[in-house]
């Protein structure tokens, strides 16, 4: 079936839809405050114990390897929880109304091998600006994929499943080169037009600083302070990157390119409305349903959809959130994707896998 | 709060190389500038009100001294240094989740710090003010606020005249300081202060200043509502030997420049005159469709530029943002969306007020992150760029 096939309503009921929108949005608002920093700050102090007790026990491998698993644990659970519940929240600017300078999205550094200055060019504005349209959104894809038959088939999209296992399995690598794969820095024609706000070797600089420093880490310096247990740690290290890596990238890649997941063309967009524009992020995205655990380990993305509504309200409240968006779509009859975990999961697995054939009609030229 | 003698005393800060090196190795450990910063969170499990790199002060007494005025009386921890009689702490206060800071003049002595280890800040409650009000609501004793080190050149000159005071209101505050520090010193027999309060009821630190005059100081004080604000009658009334003497002022904006222009006509030379702009600087926009005649100033902190405008034009200028307005001045901020959504274009803001497009919200005059391509200036605004 063909995702793309939704009616959008006039552009006057889509006037009174955002109004709607907007409404939850300052009501929500008006509850942003005291709970919101003590949450954030508590949500940090159990990530850096995380952290600190996984590298602790990391080296007690050698009293029971049963030890060593538990580390690895806490230390992927620290990194997943600094990459989604924190950094990206806090990046986003979620936080940045505390003026704290630790905790706002000018100063956040994240526990991830992507400079997040790079990653908020892109990220926060190319992605929440130009969601899933074709041609201006690099996340749909990342220019790896053929997810929609926006793209003509070519033969290496047969064996795209593999390719996605693959940056799955080194997603912040892909994290970390995805600007400097869009500005060309290291190969490639040079960009025509470039919005990049920064020096072309700043951009260099900052992502060989960032690979650099989390490299040092955990693969030259913690293994060497526990030199005895080098390799033992070496190992737990990358491990720990690994799992974060694979959750990271299976929550992401649930948010848009999940089965009814929408695409827009580039005309589409053309002097959008502020109620369009929720039209296309609702439209675009996909939730998953899940407990209270589940919803700070995904970082919230799994209100995807009310994440792209409203990127910059606290996201410990989008799942209350998600109710009234919810029931503002059925009311005007917009489709709202949604759907337990797995679920959602397999759909996006069958999309990379049906997307990897070409069209019928493709198939026959 | 700016003064007269201009120029805030800089704080050294030594990094040695040990200093440095940890610093590093924080960044390559941690992604955060300090292993203090990595761990704040940790210790404030235990310890709520403790945040790395700032002085904390626990709230002893909060007095109220007329409708409007309150005395805060602090304890500052003993990272806190004493200060000058005159100058003035930034005072930040979490409220609500948000950091909050304005500055405001000590208005106990040195010697009082010294032997009691508490200070007191006298405020006035601005009724549409963030901070002011809601202190004397939401703080009591045995809560905690953060402290800069003393700030500020307003103190005593070693001048030889005659002093003359002359507090409007909450003004009185680094006068009361200076006073009570000196109250010993043989000028002090030779001084003088003249007090503007609207009225009766306008009056505070009552107490204190009948001490002061029972040491010597001569006592004037004068409700405006009845007698009017300072004039060149109030000069010549009240002091005498006009040319002998040295003037410390403080107050109301209006007022310092009221009294400053009057010294100049009586030919008191201006490194007689010390003033302390009190509170916060009139705002030249209360709101955007308000006008005023004040100008509409950007100083640019670390590209020591700076840019005015007439207000009346401004509100005629299509681009308003200190986006617009800083890349047309040639500087080039990171910047994204231009909406205020991406946060790329967030900039320090050390004083001045904004008013955010997008939010449609007015901000605070003390220091804060602010987005650059949807704030517009609304009197004098300082950045870090």
């Amino acid at each position: 079936m063909n995702p793309n096939n939704v009616s959008k309503p006039s552009k006057q009921t889509l006037e009174g839809f955002a109004k709607e929108l907007d409404e939850v949005r300052s009501e929500t608002l008006k509850k942003v405050g005291t709970e919101d920093a003590k949450y954030i700050r508590r949500l940090i102090a159990i990530q850096r114990s995380c952290e600190i007790a996984g590298r602790i026990l990391m080296v007690m491998g050698f009293i029971s390897p049963l030890l060593w698993v538990l580390a690895v644990l806490l230390l992927a659970s620290a990194k997943i929880l600094d990459n989604m519940e924190i950094g990206h929240n806090v990046l986003h600017g979620q936080y940045d109304w505390m003026n704290d300078p630790n905790i706002n999205s000018r100063k956040f550094e994240w526990d991830i091998a992507g400079d997040s200055g790079s990653w908020k060019r892109y990220h926060n504005h190319e992605h929440h600006t130009y969601t899933n349209v074709i041609g201006k959104d690099r996340d749909f894809g990342y220019g790896i994929f053929r997810l929609s038959d926006d793209l003509p088939w070519r033969p290496k999209n047969r064996w795209q499943i593999f390719s996605y296992l693959g940056l799955s399995t080194f997603f912040e690598a892909g994290i970390a080169y995805h600007e400097v794969a869009a500005e060309r820095i290291f190969m490639g024609k040079r960009r025509k037009s470039s919005s990049l706000p920064i020096s072309r070797e700043q951009l260099k600089k900052d992502f060989f600083s960032k690979i650099g420093r989390q490299t040092f880490k955990d693969y030259i310096f913690f293994p060497l302070l526990c030199w005895p247990v080098a390799l033992q740690v070496l190992f737990g290290n990358l491990i720990a990157n690994l799992i974060r890596n694979w959750w990271t990238s299976t929550i992401i890649f649930c948010g848009h390119f999940t089965e009814e997941a929408h695409t827009f063309t580039e005309e589409e967009i053309q002097n959008e409305t502020q109620g369009e524009w929720y039209f296309r992020q609702i439209l675009g995205s996909s939730n998953l349903e899940g407990n209270k655990l589940f919803h700070i380990a995904t970082g919230h993305l799994s209100c995807q959809i009310e994440h792209h509504l409203f990127p910059d309200v606290p996201a410990r409240h989008y799942p209350d959130m998600a109710k009234e968006v919810q029931e503002i779509c059925k009311k005007y009859e917009i489709p709202y994707n949604t759907g337990r975990f797995f679920e959602q999961y397999k759909t996006v697995v069958e999309r990379v896998l049906k997307y990897s054939r070409p069209t019928p009609k493709e198939a026959l030229a | 709060m700016s003064s007269g003698t201009n120029s805030q005393t800089p704080r050294p800060e030594l990094s040695t190389f040990a200093q440095k090196s940890i610093g590093f190795l924080s960044r390559q450990l941690t992604n955060t500038d300090s292993f203090g910063v990595y761990l704040e969170p940790i210790v404030q499990l235990f310890k709520p009100e403790w945040r790395h790199g700032r002085i904390s002060a626990e709230v002893i007494m909060i007095k109220s001294e007329t409708d409007n005025i309150y005395t805060l009386t602090l304890k500052p921890e003993a990272k806190w240094q004493n200060f000058i009689a005159g100058q003035y702490v930034q005072l930040s206060v979490e409220k609500e989740g948000a950091m909050l800071t304005r500055t405001f003049s000590v208005s106990s002595s040195p010697t009082h710090f010294q032997q009691s280890g508490e200070i007191t800040l006298t405020i006035r409650s601005h009724d549409d003010g963030a901070i002011t009000p809601w202190i004397s609501r939401a703080l009591k004793s045995g809560s905690h606020v953060y402290l800069s080190q003393a700030q500020g050149e307003f103190q005593l000159s070693t001048s030889l005249k005659g002093k003359v005071f002359i507090a409007g209101g909450s003004g009185l505050t680094p006068l009361y300081s200076i006073l009570s520090e000196h109250q010993n010193a043989t000028w002090f027999q030779n001084s003088q202060l003249i007090f503007y309060v609207n009225n009766k009821q306008g009056l505070f630190f009552t107490e204190k200043l009948s001490h002061l005059q029972a040491k010597g100081m001569e006592l004037t004080v004068i409700y405006s509502d009845e007698q009017g604000f300072i004039s060149q009658g109030h000069l010549e009334k009240h002091v005498q030997n006009i040319e002998d003497k040295e003037f410390y002022v403080c107050g109301p904006g209006k007022m310092i420049e009221t009294t400053r222009t009057l010294l100049s006509d009586n030919n008191i030379p201006s490194h007689d005159v010390h003033f302390e702009y009190f509170g916060n600087q009139p705002l030249s926009l209360e709101g955007l469709e308000t006008e005023s005649d004040d100008l509409i100033q950007v100083d640019y902190l670390d590209s020591k530029k700076q840019v005015t405008f007439d207000p009346k034009d401004f509100l005629e200028n299509e681009n308003a943002t200190l986006l617009e307005i800083s890349e047309k001045q040639g500087l080039k901020p990171v910047s994204g969306c231009r909406i205020g959504v991406c946060h790329q274009c967030i900039c320090k803001k050390k004083t001045g007020r904004v008013f955010n497009t997008r939010t449609q919200e007015y901000s605070d005059s003390g220091a804060e992150e602010i987005q650059l391509c949807v704030s517009v200036p609304l009197g004098k605004v300082e950045l870090e760029l």
